[in-house]
């Protein structure tokens, strides 16, 4: 009898299936896009009844430097995947590599989002649900963004577990979803 | 102490309070009753075991007075005999199974998975389904075109705009040039005059939080929202005061939001409208904003 | 085996080997056995409950007794007024009712103490999959608890705006002061504490079930809790995305849910967004409370009339099709917002047909019952409650599907009666139906059953009249949530129904001091209870009792479905476990 408590995340998966944690992740997965989801379409519901939208008293949101945001975070959910394949190959060098890159990428998106939203909130943006729902919805995406990035640094320095390797990457391609559905929102 | 002491202690605390307070209820009813507060000439309710005709006039709720209302009380009648008949069978089939297969008297348990019988509780679930559901649901589309689905139009009919605020009922009306917003309209509080025999329709919007407007006799509600206009008619066909209900929690004084409707002759109702009319247009403050909170009659 | 998901059975569940925890803290406190927490949580909802009950009978004293002292305690609990209930802390009163008995109540005994109880139990494994999480789960439960406690003492008092807390009256110009506030970050909590409980239930569910444990062969009790997960799961984050903009609306003024109309700057939000979201929530929220309880009593029935559960797969299947349909009908609750009528059609239709599926398994009730061999412990007699109440509830909620009928009942006592005799009565006697029933497995002892009797009788009896008087008493006009009917003159008639009401509110409240006390002695001085006691084949009662802390020394096999009740082929009982088995009867 062992004495000590496991982790979940110590499980392999066996022969493709999903793993406890892996399945774990997809359930709370579904829970997450429903946490999202909901606070899309009440932006998007909120956007279809006001009729103007933005309104003209209030700045509207700039898209380039989000734009370009946009492309950073994509970019790292790419070298994502190929730092994950680097490590199932067990390319140690590779991995860190891009590992490190989509950690950089990752960072520049957080800094884009931080100017793009410095820059712009300079009034109260409480004054109208436009710019109150845009504000939240980006801080909000930035507090899971700030997760995840965390979770990329601490599995750049202890990469032992590819179980976790795996969910990390997961989540990350998540918040690219999640961030690309909302400037979607905001932009279209 | 043990369990049985318990049990038997028990039983006689409940028989004992039971007694007691049904006791105390009659007295603290009849004592309300006798309070200067209440009106006398409502009916008397008799507690527990009323007499048939007492029971049904103080449980079916207040008179219809609306064209339509009948129909709904109808309906509601309809559904609740139906599901009363079938529930009552099926609260039989429970009890005779309970006492007829009970082991104390030596049943014998069928073993039945996979057997055929189960066609039987599809043969009731569909006839509930088709008795009930599908009336419900028919009446509930057909209604929808018919009573709420297009605001009446037209010179004919009684316009209101009503808008509730904490905790009191504002009504507005277009008086004699029958524009909304001019100086000529009768602005009320908490008491709506109406005529018997016309539409009334109503545009309701509210001043602060949500509230619902209802008056029980019409069959009908309709919640006020604020920013929203949300919208009602009827047509009454009795006259006489009624009572409007503030629906939804508005908070602490929600029980007491009340407004009075009053249902009066056409004749009545156009020269109090005239009147009123008048009276405003001679009154009118353009400083006094509290009256100045109508809107265009949207379509 | 080849039904397992895994190749190696065994592995999965040695993972949860661990070594019996010997101090008290971490036996009894930070537990991560799931008995041990599953108990936690049953302590938590009886307190909640009572708290909640006691609310109750203070509503139902104003409305019986209006302007009258609260006897005894009234000078205690308002000393300002002479135990008179002002009108300020009526509306705290139903809105802390509301969510105490829903939130801190049954759930936490249904969900989180029979769900933790049961799952790991009937499925054959040795603990929840994730324990960590298990215990994170109700100690979220607890600080929502604290937190929620707390609301009642700060000033201006408790939340007084309704369980449902729409907005506007939600914001701080309407209901100031810090008691709405803590009563969000309180739910908040409790959301993420059900929700983590869900994830993990769902991910227990579908991995440790004991080798030849199909889906077909899972107890009735587990699909309950299973689809029960999966909604949680699904619609807390609902829930949990409105309660932070209506946050973010009450502390830092930004305005998701005020208009344009009433606000000071120029704002476009909309009070009707909360509605829509509350009620995408809110609707399969009465199917979590309700499913366990449906599964509970599916089981118990068959168990009780040693009979097959009468087309138990059929039940399993309409519990899933109300689970789906769940989702889509929530418009019933918003019918007299100006709706277009397009929808309202769409939702009435919708919300009529769960009556189908509701009606397959409430039939197989009756099924399963007729021609058994019925034998009338107390939780029977409970799970019979639950046919009659949950009966008269479901069948009243076609009156408020229907939009034409909606538009008189809506607000008023009747949809009160309606959802205390599906949510409160139903899914309460479900619970104790569940608690009597598991309770020798749980403490080792059995409860008194002349207690229980009558303890059910005094519980049945006052319910119905309760609630169905508050349906007749809808019907005649009461609206909800009104501190004094009689403010109308056509609601003064109803005084008398509202004394008797009363008096069998009080009633009841005083007969589960009977449960409690029956609680309380037989888990230290019952009956001790041998391994089976009600002679049922499903896993949990194979296990010794009292339960070894890793349940199963071996993960049992399972050739059997849970309701193998007087089998021809069985000789010499009337029972057959779901481990054994028997050439003809079972297959692997
Ligand atoms: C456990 C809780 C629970 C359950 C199970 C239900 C079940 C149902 N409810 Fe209820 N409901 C609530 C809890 C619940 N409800 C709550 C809490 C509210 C109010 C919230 C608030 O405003 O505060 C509410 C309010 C509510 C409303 C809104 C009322 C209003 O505010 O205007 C409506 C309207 O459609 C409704 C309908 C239904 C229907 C159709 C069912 C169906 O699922 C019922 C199905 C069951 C049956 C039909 C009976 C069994 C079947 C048969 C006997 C045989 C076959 C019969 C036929 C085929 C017809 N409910
Ligand atoms: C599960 C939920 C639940 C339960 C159990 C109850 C139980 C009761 N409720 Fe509740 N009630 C609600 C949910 C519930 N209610 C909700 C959601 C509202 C709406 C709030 C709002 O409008 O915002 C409401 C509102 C409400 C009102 C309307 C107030 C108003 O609109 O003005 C009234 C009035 O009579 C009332 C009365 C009662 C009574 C007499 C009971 C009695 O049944 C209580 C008697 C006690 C019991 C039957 C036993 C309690 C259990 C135990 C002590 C132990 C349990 C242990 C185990 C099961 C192991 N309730
Ligand atoms: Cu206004 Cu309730
Ligand atoms: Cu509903």
């Amino acid at each position: 009898m062992q004495s000590t408590l496991k982790t979940p995340f110590s499980h392999k998966a066996e022969n493709g299936k999903l793993s406890n944690a892996e399945l774990f992740f997809l359930v709370s997965l579904a829970s997450w896009v429903m946490l999202f989801g909901t606070l899309i379409l009440s932006f998007i519901l909120a956007r279809i009844k006001t009729p103007l939208w933005p309104p003209p008293y209030i700045e509207s949101f700039p898209l380039l430097v989000p734009s370009f945001s946009t492309l950073a975070i994509g970019l790292s959910s790419v070298f994502v995947t190929k730092g994950f394949s680097a490590y199932k190959l067990n390319k140690q060098s590779d991995f860190k590599f891009y590992w490190l890159l989509a950690i950089v990428t990752g960072l520049l998106f957080g800094t884009l989002q931080t100017i793009a939203l410095t820059k712009w909130m300079t009034f109260d943006v409480r004054e109208h649900v436009y710019s109150s729902s845009v504000a939240f919805l980006i801080l909000f995406h930035g507090v899971h963004f700030i997760l995840g990035l965390s979770g990329l640094l601490f599995k750049f320095f202890n990469p032992s577990n590819i179980q976790s390797l795996r969910l990390w990457s997961w989540f990350w391609h998540f918040l690219g979803v999640v961030w690309l559905a909302i400037f979607m929102a905001i932009a279209l | 102490m043990n369990t049985k002491r318990i049990c038997r202690l028990f039983l006689l605390f409940a028989i004992v309070t039971c007694t007691i307070s049904s006791g105390w209820a009659q007295t603290q009813e009849q004592l309300h009753q006798s309070n200067p507060d209440f009106e006398k000439d409502h009916i008397h309710a008799k507690g527990i075991w009323p007499s048939p005709k007492s029971f049904v006039d103080t449980y079916s709720g207040p008179d219809v007075i609306s064209s339509d209302g009948a129909h709904f009380d109808w309906l509601f009648g309809y559904v609740t005999i139906g599901t009363f008949i079938y529930f009552m069978i099926m609260i039989i089939g429970v009890v005779y199974f309970t006492f007829a297969y009970r082991e104390k008297r030596g049943a014998k348990a069928l073993y039945t998975d996979g057997h055929k019988e189960h066609k039987v509780t599809l043969f009731f679930d569909v006839l509930f389904f088709l008795s009930l559901d599908l009336v419900l649901i028919y009446f509930s589309i057909v209604d929808t075109q018919k009573y709420f689905m297009a605001p009446p139009q037209g010179k004919e009919v009684i316009q209101v705009q009503v808008m509730p605020q904490q905790w009191l009922w504002n009504f507005r009306y277009a008086g004699n040039d029958e524009q909304f917003g001019t100086a000529d309209d009768i602005v009320t509080v908490n008491e709506m005059w109406i005529p018997k025999g016309k539409t009334v329709s109503l545009q309701i919007k509210s001043k602060d939080v949500i509230h619902g407007f209802m008056v029980p006799e019409v069959r009908r509600q309709m919640d006020a929202l604020p920013g929203t206009i949300t919208r009602m008619w009827f047509e009454p066909i009795k006259t006489g005061d009624f009572e409007i209900a503030c629906m939804h929690l508005c908070g602490t004084a929600h029980y007491k939001m009340k407004g009075f409707m009053k249902v009066v002759e056409l004749e009545d109702f156009e020269a109090w409208s005239k009147e009123m009319s008048e009276w405003s247009e001679a009154r009118y403050d353009p400083e006094d904003a509290a009256t100045h909170w109508g809107w265009n009659w949207v379509m | 085996m080849s039904t397992h998901s895994s190749n190696n059975p065994q592995a999965n569940h040695d993972e949860h080997l661990h070594a019996e925890p010997t101090t008290f803290i971490s036996k009894y406190l930070i537990s991560y056995d799931h008995k041990v927490i599953a108990k936690q949580f049953l302590f938590y909802g009886i307190f909640w409950a009572f708290i909640g009950a006691f609310l109750s009978v203070l509503i139902r004293w104003c409305l019986a007794f209006p302007g009258e002292p609260f006897p005894v305690l009234g000078n205690l609990l308002f000393p300002s007024s002479n135990g008179i209930i002002p009108p300020d802390v009526y509306t705290m009163l139903f809105t802390m009712h509301g969510t105490i008995m829903i939130f801190f109540a049954i759930t936490p005994i249904l969900i989180g103490a029979f769900g933790n109880f049961c799952i790991p139990l009937m499925i054959g494994a040795r603990d929840m999959i994730f324990p960590w999480l298990n215990m994170l789960s109700f100690w979220l439960a607890m600080v929502g608890g604290v937190l929620m406690m707390a609301s009642f003492f700060v000033p201006l008092g408790a939340s007084a705006v309704g369980w449902t807390s729409y907005p506007t009256l939600a914001h701080s110009q309407w209901s100031p002061g810090m008691g709405h506030t803590l009563w969000l970050i309180s739910l908040f909590f409790m959301g993420n504490s059900s929700l983590v409980g869900a994830i993990n239930y769902i991910t227990t569910v579908i991995r440790l079930r004991a080798p030849g444990m199909t889906f077909k062969r899972l107890p009735l009790t587990i699909w309950g809790l299973f689809l029960t997960a999966i909604l949680n799961a699904l619609f807390l984050p609902v829930l949990t995305a409105a309660f932070i903009l209506l946050l973010l609306d009450r502390t830092l003024g930004t305005s998701f849910f005020l208009s344009a109309a009433i606000s000071d700057v120029g704002t476009q939000g909309d009070p009707i967004l909360y509605q829509h979201l509350f009620w995408i929530f809110g609707h399969p929220e009465v199917y979590i409370v309700i499913l366990p309880a449906w599964g509970i009593v599916s089981d118990l029935l068959s168990f009780f009339s040693r009979k097959p559960a009468f087309g138990a797969m059929k039940t399993a299947y309409s519990m899933t099709a109300i689970t789906i349909l769940s989702a889509v009908v929530y418009g019933h609750h918003m019918f007299t917002t100006g709706m277009s009528p397009l929808l309202t059609g769409a939702f009435t239709t919708l919300t009529l047909l769960i009556s189908i599926p509701s009606g397959i398994f409430f039939l197989n009730w009756l099924g399963t019952i007729w021609k058994g061999k019925i034998q009338l412990h107390t939780p029977m007699l409970f799970s019979l409650g639950v046919i009659i109440t949950f009966g008269i509830g479901g069948l009243t909620g076609l009156h408020l599907g229907a939009v034409s009928t909606n538009l008189i009942l809506h607000n008023s006592y009747f949809v009160v009666g309606h959802f205390h005799l599906t949510m409160a009565v139903a899914a309460l006697l479900g619970a104790f139906a569940a608690t009597y029933f598991w309770f020798p497995k749980m403490f080792g002892r059995m409860m008194s059953e002349k207690l229980g009797k009558i303890h059910f009788w005094f519980t049945l009896v006052p319910i119905l009249y309760i609630f169905i008087g508050q349906m007749v008493a809808g019907y005649a006009g009461m609206h909800r949530r009104i501190y004094n009917p009689y403010e109308y003159n056509y609601l003064k008639p109803l005084l008398g129904l509202n004394i008797y009401i009363g008096i069998a509110v009080f009633t009841v409240f005083f007969a589960q001091f009977l449960f409690l006390y029956n609680f309380i002695k037989s888990m230290r001085c019952g009956e001790i209870a041998d391994s089976n006691p009600w002679k049922v084949g499903t896993l949990e009662w194979t296990t010794p009792t009292p339960i070894p802390h890793h349940n199963f020394d071996t993960i049992p096999v399972v050739y059997n479905g849970p309701h193998e009740f007087s089998n021809p082929k069985v000789t010499g009982r009337d029972w057959l476990s779901q481990t054994e088995f028997v050439e003809g009867v079972s297959n692997t």
